[in-house]
């Protein structure tokens, strides 16, 4: 007898309530509602695939296959709720192309980058791929080595290629795609307060009177965050919401204040709001006294572009972040210049509404929640205006307490759990440690059980010179894993695709489906996704989570971790290190990179008997893989201000925002009572700096690198958008995702339009001096720029706008500037 | 229009332990509501099925209001034509 | 058809040897035959945009694929506003007005608040329609997608 449809129904209503509450039905009432075992789901948590947030879900599975997801009603982040996107993370494992073999170019059977793709064993993948890593390694050393890596990656894959590359090949030529996302968070967080990510949580949202969005548009990009900065608006009359953006968009809607700038000026409006506080005599003296020093940082110091490039030689000091002490007197004549009248003038922004926001900050009464994501941090000054934010919330006392506090938003699910805690950037190791300190590589070569000087001092290319050092042949052998980088980095047409395309150059790239990066490959590696595996997260409010495999993989796609480990495999020391450094390290002769890393009595600790039936990387390796390398990881941090709890409770709870001391969480970071870390007596502490205080650094305005002119006449900002992540590689593959929003536009002002004889929907070529897409005009959308600007998402493969875009960086956090290019705009 | 539709949630109850026995007999004689599962530490799957959506508040609203509930709260809502419902049943 | 196609080809040629950015020679393997989301465009090639689609109204509201997926929005909603002064979809869909304008009410988990309270209206966590509930255009998806409805919520799979 087939089960109703009521009967299914109620079925999952009972069971999506029980899995909630935790228990199980009894076998009674499932038999009595449910006719077979066939038509059983059985529903686990897990993190959302996709932004920073870190919803949860419930995941339902039946015969092999994700066949529903739901917000979790029990996860504090999201209580229930989730976006479109994440309504629909069932469908975004299931589209028609998923690469289920690996493919090589080949000509006549044989590896030929004239060739076409081919399917090949994996033996046969990674036999190629292990011979071109083995050619760089002997011909140039450990630099041609390299890795374009993600914050979508799990905590332990992240973990295990920075092991690979950084103690494996030696070489630090790993970088994560969340230096496109978060460097200059970084860069802030550790110039302001000597350790990364946010010291406040979530639950800043239900406290705070204010709130300012300095260049985040959260109702697009952070849905249930906006979720809960909306109902904390609408019901508390009191609270006041600014928005601050180089164009109108979707969190508009609900601001009370509404601030529309002129690209860049941002760097005015924060320290006007600086001198406005001192002008006005609210500093909070005490707080200022107890915890904070005065600093001003080397100014002139470029765009990240190539040494060669005129505006890098043109500058006084490229790419310094020096910093000297100042006093208070000092600091302030340094922001005195930027008043109000000149603040009006540079930014276009009516004084009465700069005025308004600088008294929000200034009210001693008012709990300030700011929040940003890649308006501040994808900007060529992007670490300097982090710390300007920091210096309003130093200034006035406004930080880590509830509702008080600034809030650095990320963009990807484990931008902070992966890219950040792990280290997977070029300079970093785990727990905010770094390579080019002596100290921090004897630390991890110790844990790492590793002969002292197996890392290399040297930090290795950043994402954009990763790109620079393919074009020029200098990187050679070049694995791209867990995400889009030809289609979301800066400046294809100069940079990025003449890399891959050099003869010299060997790239792979490993993803679930073939994406642009893919077709520009020469290996691609079918990968498995989510819930295919086990892994972790970590959010942007410190939460690290975990979730357990619940469906197999199509065909042969493996997952990143696997991948890495069996790669691993096929490296003797000798191979990797170099006979020399192997000499004077005898008992590793012989031995492979996979036993010195992986089977090194730590991660290989846990036996296959711990973890879950379903969990095809610890079968592959014969044991409990995800534990293993997590716990190691773990003792980075833990008793350093990162702590985290043992492996296993992560399955048992929705998340734990770290440091967990003592089984505890910490929801405010550097206050006492809240924080751990924090003596008591002392108020706060920001124990990231040896002295426990944080540093207010002026930095002052610098123009950005490209500004409109005569011919190229209009500032280009990229983004995102709700319906799809990023390069749109998963959602654009879910039909009602793709039905919601199917082409990225051109958003653009009316008057701009009009002048060139346009109307809602004309295809326009749009040109930068880097390339040219042709896509159409939106007048109307919801995105709705002012004159002389307009705003293009990236996640439409078909149009591709990052060739347009330059690949000028912050010169600190070497993160690209997606926001502001100078492009020209005629009809098609 | 309203009545084409039958609304099916699911609720999930947290009482005091000692306590589960009564609320549960409580529970079953509200209109359409059935139990699927308890857990001896005070938790209780109901789910109700009515015509009516503010029936399901309401209910949901007198679970609450029963002595010993300490909260009950939604889980799961689904609006079904009742054409669908019928049509299965006759032919399922 | 076949015509169609030729000339799309053909166009596209043009433009690839228009472009500034692509010569042969800089591109020895292009795309390698494997087709992403951009189809076989080569990745130098500056692709002729797709034309612009209309909403459609042929969306039914109570298709779900899934248990908890929201309903899609049947109908275009250009020049809707949504803020603090006025919520355009609720003027129709709240409880109060669906009477009278027979839309589909919104579901009653909408009256929950965080902290799993019931209000007399609709949570304000709930309040931008739009950030789960979106129109669809009359289009056919880019790659299709294998997903697998549970036996029982198949479309007449009681027939």
């Amino acid at each position: 007898m087939a089960i109703t449809r009521r009967e299914f129904i109620k079925a999952n209503a009972a069971l999506s309530a029980a899995t909630v509450a935790g228990i199980s039905l009894p076998a009674s009432a499932t038999n009595l509602i449910v006719s077979s075992d066939d038509t059983k789901i059985k529903w686990q948590k897990a993190p959302c695939r996709f932004c920073g947030t870190g919803c949860s879900v419930l995941v339902g599975t039946q015969n092999g296959r994700v066949v529903g997801t739901q917000g979790d009603p029990e996860a504090p982040v999201n209580k229930g709720l989730n976006c479109v996107k994440g309504y629909f993370l069932s469908k975004i494992m299931y589209g028609s192309d998923r690469l289920q073999q690996p493919l090589l170019r080949m000509t006549d059977g044989k590896y030929d980058k004239h060739g076409e793709f081919h399917p090949v064993s994996w033996d046969t993948a990674f036999d190629v791929m292990a011979d071109k890593w083995k050619q760089a390694l002997k011909a140039k050393g450990p630099t041609s080595v390299g890795m374009f890596g993600s914050g979508q990656w799990t905590v332990m894959e992240g973990y295990a290629a920075v092991k690979l590359m950084k103690a494996g090949f030696r070489s630090n030529n790993i970088d994560p795609n969340a230096r496109h996302c978060m460097a200059s968070a970084v860069g802030g967080f550790m110039r302001t307060f000597g350790i990364d990510e946010p010291m406040g949580c979530y639950d800043d949202f239900e406290n705070a009177d204010v709130f300012v969005l300095w260049g985040s548009n959260m109702a697009e990009m952070h849905p249930v965050l906006w979720t809960r900065l909306t109902d904390r608006r609408l019901s508390h009359e009191h609270v006041r919401v600014n928005v601050l953006s180089t164009y109108h968009h979707r969190s508009f809607e609900l601001a009370d204040n509404s601030i529309i700038f002129t690209p860049q000026s941002d760097l005015v409006m924060a320290n006007f709001i600086a001198n406005y506080i001192i002008q006005n005599d609210a500093v909070n003296w005490d707080f200022v006294n107890k915890h904070t020093n005065f600093k001003r940082t080397a100014t002139d110091i470029g765009y990240g572009l190539r040494d060669d490039h005129p505006l890098q030689k043109a500058a006084a000091n490229p790419n310094s972040g020096a910093m000297s002490p100042m006093s208070f007197d000092e600091y302030k004549a340094a922001v005195a210049e930027y008043t109000l009248e000149k603040t009006v003038e540079m930014t276009g922004v009516p004084a009465e509404r700069l005025l308004e926001l600088a008294k929000y900050y200034a009210d001693p009464n008012l709990k300030v929640m700011s929040l940003w994501t890649m308006g501040m941090n994808q900007h060529t000054r992007g670490v300097w205006m982090n710390s300007l934010v920091y210096n309003i919330h130093l200034l006035t006392g406004k930080i880590s307490q509830p509702g008080n506090g600034p809030f650095s938003l990320t963009g990807q699910p484990s931008a902070c759990g992966t890219a950040r805690e792990v280290g997977t950037f070029s300079h970093r190791l785990p727990a905010d440690m770094m390579v080019a300190n002596p100290k921090h590589r004897q630390i991890s070569e110790k844990i790492w059980k590793l002969p002292e000087g197996t890392i290399p001092p040297k930090p290795g290319f950043h994402a954009v010179l990763q790109d620079r050092k393919l074009k020029d042949g200098v990187l050679n052998a070049y694995w791209v894993m867990c995400n889009n980088n030809m289609q979301a980095g800066p400046n294809i047409n100069e940079e990025r695709l003449p890399g891959y395309r050099n003869p010299e150059n060997f790239i792979v790239c490993s993803d679930p489906y073939p994406t642009v990066t893919a077709q520009a490959a020469d290996l691609i590696l079918p990968t498995a996704m989510w819930v295919e595996k086990e892994g972790a997260y970590g959010n942007a409010e410190r939460r690290t989570q975990a979730w357990y495999q619940q469906v197999k993989a199509p065909g042969e796609a493996k997952s990143d971790l696997w991948q890495l480990m069996e790669f691993s495999k096929r490296f003797t020391v000798e191979e990797a290190w170099g006979k020399e450094f192997v000499a004077q390290h005898p008992e590793y002769t012989g031995k492979t990179l996979y036993q010195v890393l992986f089977r090194n009595g730590q991660v290989d600790k846990y036996p296959l008997s711990e973890a879950q039936p379903l969990n095809d990387d610890a079968r592959d390796q014969g044991f409990y893989v995800q534990k293993g390398l997590f716990e190691e990881y773990a003792t980075f941090g833990r008793g350093h201000g990162h702590d985290l709890a043992p492996y296993d409770v992560y399955h048992q709870v929705r998340g734990l925002r770290w440091p967990v001391v003592d089984g505890k969480e910490t929801q405010w970071r550097f206050a006492e009572g809240s924080d751990p870390y924090v003596p008591a007596g002392s108020g706060f502490r920001f124990y990231g700096k040896k002295d426990g205080k944080a540093d207010i650094i002026f930095a002052p305005f610098e123009g950005a690198p490209e500004v409109p002119d005569q011919e190229y006449d209009m500032w280009l900002c990229t983004g995102r958008v709700l319906e799809h992540w990023h390069s749109g590689t998963m959602t654009a593959r879910v039909p009602e995702l793709y039905k919601a929003v199917p082409d990225a536009l051109c958003y653009i002002n009316p008057a701009d339009a009009k002048k060139r004889n346009l109307r809602r929907g004309d295809e326009v070529l749009l040109q930068s001096r880097r390339g040219e897409v042709l896509c159409r005009v939106e007048t109307r959308g919801r995105n709705r720029p002012p004159e002389g600007l307009v705003f293009v998402p990236f996640f439409d493969a078909r149009i591709l706008i990052n060739k347009l875009t330059l690949d000028a960086t912050d010169p600190l956090s070497k993160q690209t500037d997606f926001k502001k290019c100078a492009i020209k705009i005629s009809k098609a | 229009m309203a009545f084409d539709e039958v609304h099916i949630s699911s609720v999930v109850v947290h009482v005091k332990p000692q306590f589960l026995n009564t609320v549960q007999q409580q529970i079953k004689l509200l209109a359409g509501a059935e139990i699927f599962a308890s857990s001896e530490v005070g938790k209780i799957v109901v789910v109700l099925e009515c015509e009516k959506q503010h029936q399901i508040t309401s209910t949901l609203e007198q679970i609450n209001q029963l002595e010993h509930v300490l909260n009950a709260f939604l889980v799961f809502h689904q609006i079904e034509p009742k054409s669908t419902i019928l049509a299965s049943e006759i032919e399922g | 058809m076949k015509h169609k196609i030729i000339f799309t080809s053909l166009f596209s040629t043009a433009i690839l040897m228009a472009s500034t950015w692509a010569t042969a020679n800089d591109n020895p393997g292009g795309i390698g035959g494997v087709h992403s989301l951009r189809g076989d465009a080569e990745l130098e090639q500056t692709r002729p945009a797709d034309p612009l689609k209309k909403v459609s109204r042929q969306v039914s509201k109570l298709d779900n694929n899934f248990v908890g997926q929201p309903p899609m929005i049947p109908h275009h909603i250009r020049n809707y506003e949504i803020s603090m002064n006025a919520n355009k979809c609720l003027s129709c869909h709240s409880w109060k007005q669906a009477k009278e304008s027979g839309a589909v009410k919104i579901s009653v988990t909408h009256y929950q608040n965080r902290s799993d309270q019931i209000l007399s209206d609709v949570s304000p966590r709930r309040y931008f329609c739009v950030q789960c509930h979106v129109p669809q255009v009359d289009a056919k998806p880019l790659i299709k997608n294998d997903f697998k409805e549970v036996e029982s919520l198949r479309p007449n799979s009681n027939d």
